[in-house]
This record gives structure tokens, sequence and C-alpha cells, in this order.
């Protein structure tokens, strides 16, 4: 809906404040990744990319750019039916750079990359991102963005339910405090007393507090710890907090 | 599309006019041959160039499709009337310049075998006349061609479906009587006919050509309206 590619039942999107179709000269606006399927199968890269240069009016120069920032110069004139998925995305990426946009918007960019593409991927997006660059996507691997994203936007049956950077929506989704001691009891004595949550299980306590409030209340107290480590959140547990169902 | 793909089109119309002209005029007599009006009824065999148009036309828009190809399209060019537009312009040009080498290899072929045939060909305004009438033809063709390519967008429906109109349905309407010339396949074979007034199965050129373009103009416009309305898919068929 953001490229004028899928029609809205109402609404509108805009990409620096004008519809899509709007723009003036789109594609040095927006860089879009899309299928990596897309191809004419007999075509080769670089044909492939000459005719999207043409068709944006985009100089022809930038081919050889853009192949070259993607690590594709090699296989430019190999069709691009005979490209592996990762080459394929890569020609993507190239062709999404020819306008040399400030956006780059990618859908599933990852799916189906084997990890050295993932991680070649990565690398190209975050250093677009330091260059000043906005990058936009979509996706559903929530472990690669976690590591990719700096802010996430979370939306559920077409509402938005979350848009907050990740290492807060993280925060937000972390689990208690570990905590293993012999004084088991006292320490649970002593957290009740400071209106803390605690569960005992044998020698292991779930304490729902940092582990710096828990270490200073237990060294308060005199009470050794073997054990004190804080469970940390992720964001699949974030988004599955914040989609769950509610219980009927 | 692909240049490739031009080429063997191209190809293929070349072999199929030199093997149907062949037979056409090794098979008839030197009386007929001389006749003004087998000549002229021999040089509107290059109105089967036509046929390829529609072909061309329709995949022009349904490649695109096929290959995901499309989505690039419209990002590069979002204001998607003015794509449509575009690739129409492009149809009608590269046919008009395929429909001229159909002709020369239509005139060609013909002047090689009437020389083998020891009988004179004459080429003048009158037996010409076929030649202007396939290529207003294949330009008409090609464009209509858009349209239904636009309409469909998958490649093998449409194709199917012009086939089928072509071979089956043009025959089908025939049998209705005077209003068969109406049919757009009756109407573009009157173009490359170039009769300047028409008979019982066959409107007169201009007519045609009016005709031609009212289906031009309905298959285009009713195309164009589909694609401008629907959603594009984010991979190819």
């Amino acid at each position: 809906m953001l490229l004028g590619l899928v029609l809205p039942t109402g609404g509108k999107a805009t990409v620096t404040g004008r519809r899509y179709r709007d723009l003036d000269r789109p594609l040095r606006t927006v860089g879009a990744v899309l299928e990596a399927s897309n191809y004419h199968p007999a075509r080769s890269g670089r044909n492939h990319l000459r005719v999207q240069a043409a068709a944006g009016g985009i100089s022809e120069s930038r081919v050889d750019e853009v192949l070259a920032e993607v690590e594709l110069t090699g296989a430019a004139k190999r069709r691009v039916g005979g490209y592996s998925l990762g080459m394929r995305q890569r020609l993507s990426v190239a062709a999404a750079l020819l306008g040399e946009p400030e956006l780059l918007v990618l859908d599933e960019p990852a799916n189906g990359l084997d990890p050295e593409g993932i991680r070649w991927l990565r690398n190209f997006l975050r250093s677009f991102a330091d260059r000043g660059g906005t990058v936009f996507v979509s996706s559903h691997v929530l472990a690669e963005m976690s590591q990719l994203a700096d802010e996430v936007v979370i939306i559920h049956r077409g509402k938005l339910v979350a848009h907050q950077p990740v290492a807060e929506l993280i925060a937000q989704a972390a689990g208690a405090t570990r905590v293993r001691t012999p004084r088991g009891a006292d320490l649970l004595e002593r957290l009740k007393a400071a209106g803390i949550e605690a569960e005992a299980d044998g020698d292991r306590l779930a304490v729902h507090a940092p582990p710096e409030r828990v270490g200073d209340l237990a060294a308060e107290a005199g009470i050794p710890l073997h054990e004190l480590v804080a469970d940390s959140g992720s964001l699949e547990e974030a988004f599955l907090e914040l989609t769950a169902e509610p219980q009927t | 599309m692909t240049t490739r793909l031009l080429l063997w089109f191209g190809l293929g119309l070349l072999a199929f006019l030199l093997l149907v002209l062949s037979i056409h005029i090794g098979s008839d007599d030197p009386g007929s041959l001389s006749e003004l009006s087998t000549q002229r009824s021999t040089l509107a065999f290059g109105g089967i160039g036509a046929v390829v148009a529609v072909l061309l036309g329709a995949i022009l828009v349904t490649a695109e499709y096929a290959h995901g190809t499309i989505n690039q399209s419209f990002l590069a060019v979002p204001v998607r009337e003015r794509l449509l537009t575009t690739k129409l312009t492009a149809a009608v040009l590269v046919v008009f310049v395929f429909a001229l080498l159909a002709d020369a290899a239509t005139l060609l072929i013909s002047e090689l075998w009437y020389q083998g045939r020891g009988v004179t060909f004459h080429i003048g305004g009158n037996t010409l006349a076929p030649l202007l009438g396939a290529v207003g033809a294949s330009m008409l063709a090609a464009g209509i061609g858009v349209g239904v390519g636009a309409l469909f967008r998958r490649q093998t429906g449409a194709i199917i479906a012009i086939l089928l109109w072509l071979l089956i349905g043009e025959g089908v309407i025939s049998a209705v009587g005077d209003a068969a010339r109406y049919a757009p396949g009756h109407a573009l074979a009157a173009v490359v006919a170039a009769h300047g007034t028409g008979s019982g199965d066959m409107l007169g050129v201009w007519p045609a050509a009016a005709v031609g373009l009212v289906y031009l103009a309905i298959f285009c416009g009713a195309g164009f309206l589909v694609v401008i309305g629907s959603d594009v898919p984010s991979s190819g068929d």
C-alpha cells in the first residue's frame, strides 16, 4: 500500500508527505526490495538493471556502480534464471539502489537466504542506515529483526499495537531474576518485606525485580548468593505478549 | 518480452509467409496469376502479420505479470495509465516496423515467384493497397492485443482467448449475416483488403478502420480500468 501496488480500502499511505504515485521521481526517493523471483529469467542481471534504470530515468552508469556495491559484477552478464536466491536478492537490492534513494523498503528480505546471505543483508542494511538512510523492513523473523532494527512497529489484525525502540520492547518482556542461595527462606522473607514478589523452588528463587535490587537486599541482610541471573526477554516474547488473544 | 522473442516471432512470420505464398502462387495457373485481382489478393497475405501483432500486443502486457516484473514497472512509473499508454504506443510502433518488414518480405517472395512462373507482377497503386492495409490492420491489432492483455493479465488466458476468437469465434459470427462485418477479425481483414467500398461480407477500408479503432478503444479502455483498479501481484504467475 505504501508503494501503490496494493489499493487500500480506506485511508492513505504517504512517503515524504505524498502518495507514492505523486512523487516526481519515485525511484530516487524510495528503493523497494520485494520478491526475489520478479525477474525475466532470460535477461542478464545487467540488462535487468538497465531496463529499470531506463524506466526510472536514471543514468546507465549507475548500473555498474550498484552491481559493485552488492558484489555482483562478476555475475552481471549471466542470466538471472541461473542465479541463486541470495544472488537474486542482491540484484533486488541493486535495483533498489539505482536511484540513490534515502529510503529503502524491504518485504521479508531474509526469506530463503542462507546464513551467509542473511549476514550480508544485515551488514548492508546497517551500513545504509549508518550513512544516514532509512530502512523500513517488513518481516516475521523476529530474531533477525531484534539484531537489525532500531525501532519496531507491530501490527496485529490491522491495528497498531506497538511502536517502540527494540531495546525498550525487549526490556518490557524481560522475565524474572533467577537467584540461587543456601538461605532461600531468609531471602524470601526479606523480599516480601520489601514488597517484591518471588516464587521459591528448592534452593532457587524466581524474583520479580531487577538483579541489582535483589543483590542489594541480599547484601544488606548478609545472605550469600550463588547465582544471580536476569532472564532477558526477546522480541518474540514481546510480540506474543502484545498480540495474545484474551482468554474467553 | 525480450528482443529474442521478437526475433523469433519475426522469423516465424517470415517462414509462414514463404510457405503460404509459395503454395498460393506455385499452385495457381499463369492466367489467374496475371489478373490484377489475384496479384492484389497475393499481397494481402502480408495481413497475416495482424495475427502476430495482436499476440505481441497481449504478450507485451501479460509477460510482465507472468514474470512478476510488473510491480517493478509500476514502482518506476506509479501512474499506471501512463505506463499502459506507453506500452500501447510501443506495441503500435514495434508492430509498424514488423508490418513493414512483413510487407517487404511478401513483395519480395511474390516477385521472385512470379518471375519464376514467367508472369509479370504489376506493382502499382491498385495492387499495393493491401500492403498499406496490412500495416494499418497490424497496428490496430497490436493495440487491441494490449487491451486484451491488460484485461486478462494472465498470459495463457489472453493467448487462448485471442486464438479461440480468431479460429472459432469469427467463424461462428459469420453465420450471423451482414453484421459479421463488424466483428474485430472481419473488420481488420477488411482493412487489409483495402477496398474503397464495402460488400456484403466486408466493409470498405475506412469504415473497417473506424470499427478497428472502436475495438481498440473498448479493449484498451476496459483493460486499463481493470489494471488501474487492481492490486499488483507480489510475484509472477
